[in-house]
């Protein structure tokens, strides 16, 4: 199937998701200005699996923003730690932009996923993971693993970005499906 | 073509206080995890101590309604914020009055289970190392 380019201003994560995920926005702008340096825009391949309909397509997402260089206005954290929080702020692009959800809810430790998702009538799980160059589809695999391990037995979204190639992996789940 | 049944929680009967709620407690936690990756442990403290206070009367809001499965889910984070928080005291409490409940699902019992067995240890452990210092006490004759 032939790629289509879709596009996002990054700053609307805060808008079109119910948690502050402006709080994520330095975390994203950091890893993707990494890829994509001096330009403020970076495409990224998207591989979207069971989303939002039964099957796997491919886009492209031109993602865009405006703020300069905030990294400079980081206080320090483990590059593993910029990664996840760069992760998520790209799992609330992509969770409005191909679902008709929006991110609801942080979880705490011990529900074996991130958050939630949903609109006014259900929701769902969100796990998400980021990686610089490690491997995508086995760390995909891994994650609806540990989706599938849920206590609440619901269905679920993983959403995973591998920045040094601007590649990402976005899938839906359910529960008790079996996982390869 | 998928023709299993959807599994998902229902957000039927959620007013907009609660929904606000909801909102405030993911702030605080995204904050408090924030904090915590940067060294800040009073104040992530204190955000993980408002959810979980947050958590707790959604959850009983949540009971009152009779949207079990929703209860569940803050309940649970209640107490998971609580053991952020260094409650841990408080997180096994209401683990136990969890696991009292006949109506807990199974996979959610195992899951709390272990939890609240993880928070015995760590409690155990911390009563055996912490050792105040000694403190000198003048006696009168």
């Amino acid at each position: 199937m032939a790629d289509t380019m879709d596009e996002y201003v990054l700053e609307r994560i805060a808008a079109d998701n119910a948690i502050r995920a402006d709080l994520l926005l330095p975390f994203a702008i950091t890893r993707l200005r990494q890829a994509a340096a001096p330009s403020r825009q970076a495409i990224l391949s998207v591989q979207l699996r069971d989303v939002p309909e039964a099957g796997e397509s491919h886009r492209k997402l031109l993602l865009s923003w405006s703020a300069g260089d905030v990294a400079e206005d980081m206080i320090p954290l483990q590059e593993r730690v910029i990664t996840e929080w760069a992760a998520a702020g790209i799992a609330c692009v992509l969770v409005p932009l191909y679902t008709s959800l929006r991110v609801l809810q942080v979880t705490q430790a011990g529900d074996t996923f991130d958050y939630w998702v949903g609109d006014n009538s259900r929701e769902y799980a969100l796990e998400v993971s980021g990686t610089i160059e490690g491997n995508l589809a086995g760390r995909h695999a891994a994650k609806v693993r540990q989706l599938q391990r849920n206590p609440y037995g619901v269905d679920g979204y993983v959403a995973v970005t591998r920045f040094a190639s601007l590649e990402a992996i976005f899938s839906f789940s359910q529960y008790g499906e079996r996982v390869e | 073509m998928r023709i299993q049944r959807e599994h998902r929680i229902s957000r039927e009967g959620m007013d907009v206080a609660l929904v606000a709620d909801e909102a405030h407690k993911s702030e605080l936690i995204l904050e408090a995890n924030l904090l915590k990756a940067q060294g800040q442990y009073q104040d992530a403290t204190d955000r993980f101590a408002e959810a979980a206070r947050i958590e707790e009367r959604l959850s009983e809001m949540l009971l009152q309604k009779k949207l079990l499965d929703k209860y569940f889910v803050h309940r649970f984070s209640a107490l998971s914020c609580w053991a952020q928080a260094g409650n841990i005291y408080q997180a096994i409490a209401m683990g136990e009055e969890m696991l009292a409940r006949l109506d807990l699902p199974d996979r959610l019992r195992q899951r709390i289970q272990e939890y609240v067995q993880l928070l015995r240890t760590r409690r155990v452990r911390w009563l055996v190392e912490f050792a105040p210092p000694a403190v000198a006490v003048a006696v009168s004759q």
